[in-house]
């Protein structure tokens, strides 16, 4: 098929607000499809849903792939005053908010860590709320950049797993090692024994950890070079086990 | 490279307003301009995916929008589910954050690498000026070109956090 005959395709799937096709260098049989939504009454303007049936049908039909690429001035004028609500509530450079938009429904992505008290985000997020409704989409909420991550569950478990017998300082330090903020062994004790409460750990009379087969199962494993067990070969020969 | 796409879509802007229009010069300074937002864009994402794994710097640009919507999101999601039988309500957060990320990204890439495509490929498609000197390529701001970077900056922490801990 040459573009033309996309067009003609387009039109008779009755899409409107077709700005160019072009080809996809990369890819055989593939097309971008821009389309401008500006102009183009809600109504008529194809939802994701339809788009990704659609371009599932022509590939079925017609054996092309096509990408729809929008161009929406609505949402870019929407994110202007996202932007100065935000700004106007926390000390965010502009570039630093964006809006993503699904459908009707907006969701705000903040890159930096917010230090903001909750009603003063309360009161934001209000703000935000209303003024995108105006503009006819729903807030779906609010994200942030997160500070320095303290470890979860999983991944205390998955460490436990690798260095099993470990003490609870050596299980800090790898945690600390793979950059996560461990606040003191303290801390790393107290969520180990919420875990061995939830028999997923064992502590054993000289004070090491090791998981529970409960846990081991829970985990599961693998044969690929993903395998756990090949992760605990190499950790051990790491600390020099 | 952000600062360079910055001098050519400036210089794209004076050259139209300058009334430099038969050369030609401010569509060819204003499509480098999106190709350089592209490819500061793209070094961010990749150096992103090398965070998560090895082998994924390596990937072709069109490979990129697949494997976050394939590979990378089924990863999340099983994490996602691993996190909700640990009631780990942190992680479950972050994974869900994370796979709204993946998603945006992707679209983010694919839209990027569309205007790429045509700023480089496609010459008869010409640059859009209006009356203040601001332009667009298929319909897309050079305004809004700018932006990919920031966007790219704060999503792909989003997925690294979250790969992090699963």
């Amino acid at each position: 098929m040459n573009i033309n005959q996309i067009h003609q395709l387009l039109k008779d799937r009755r899409v409107e607000g077709v700005e160019s096709i072009i080809a996809h260098p990369g890819r055989g049989g593939a097309y971008f499809v821009f389309l401008r939504l500006d102009g183009v009454p809600k109504s008529r303007q194809l939802s994701s849903a339809a788009r990704s049936r659609l371009a599932r049908d022509i590939l079925t039909t017609k054996g092309i792939s096509v990408e729809f690429v929008l161009a929406d001035s609505r949402l870019f004028e929407t994110e202007t005053g996202v932007r100065a609500i935000v700004s106007a509530a926390v000390a965010v450079p502009s570039e630093q908010v964006f809006v993503v938009v699904k459908e009707d429904r907006a969701t705000v992505w903040i890159g930096v860590t917010l230090e903001i008290e909750d009603d003063k985000l309360a009161l934001m997020e209000g703000l935000l709320g209303k003024y995108l409704s105006d503009q006819g989409y729903q807030l779906e909420g609010l994200r942030t950049a997160l500070p320095k991550e303290r470890p979860g569950k999983l991944v205390m478990l998955k460490v436990v797993r690798h260095l099993a017998p470990v003490r609870s300082d050596e299980l800090s330090a790898r945690l600390n090692e793979l950059g996560f903020e461990v606040p003191s062994t303290q801390w790393v004790e107290k969520r180990l024994d919420a875990l061995r409460q939830a028999r997923l750990l064992v502590r054993l009379r000289d004070g090491h950890y090791a998981l529970t087969a409960q846990c081991l199962l829970f985990l599961g494993t693998g044969k690929t070079r993903s395998s756990p067990d090949v992760a605990r070969l190499l950790a051990l020969a790491a600390v020099g086990r | 490279m952000e600062q360079v796409a910055a001098h050519l879509a400036n210089e794209a802007r004076v050259r139209h307003l300058a009334g430099d229009k038969s050369s030609g010069d401010d569509d060819l300074f204003g499509r480098s301009a999106f190709n350089r937002y592209y490819y500061a864009t793209f070094l961010i994402i990749r150096e992103g995916l090398r965070s998560l794994h090895g082998t994924w710097a390596g990937l072709a640009h069109k490979d990129i929008p697949p494997l976050l919507k394939g590979e990378i999101k089924k990863t999340l999601k099983r994490g996602l589910q691993d996190a909700k039988r640990l009631s780990d309500g942190d992680v479950v957060k972050q994974c869900s954050k994370a796979i709204e990320a993946a998603d945006e990204l992707a679209e983010l890439t694919t839209r990027a690498y569309g205007v790429r495509v045509t700023a480089d490929y496609n010459p008869e498609i010409r640059v859009s000026f209006n009356e203040r000197g601001t332009f667009s390529l298929n319909a897309i701001a050079v305004d809004e070109a700018k932006k990919w970077p920031y966007k790219a900056r704060a999503l792909v922490p989003a997925i690294i956090s979250a790969w992090s801990q699963i």
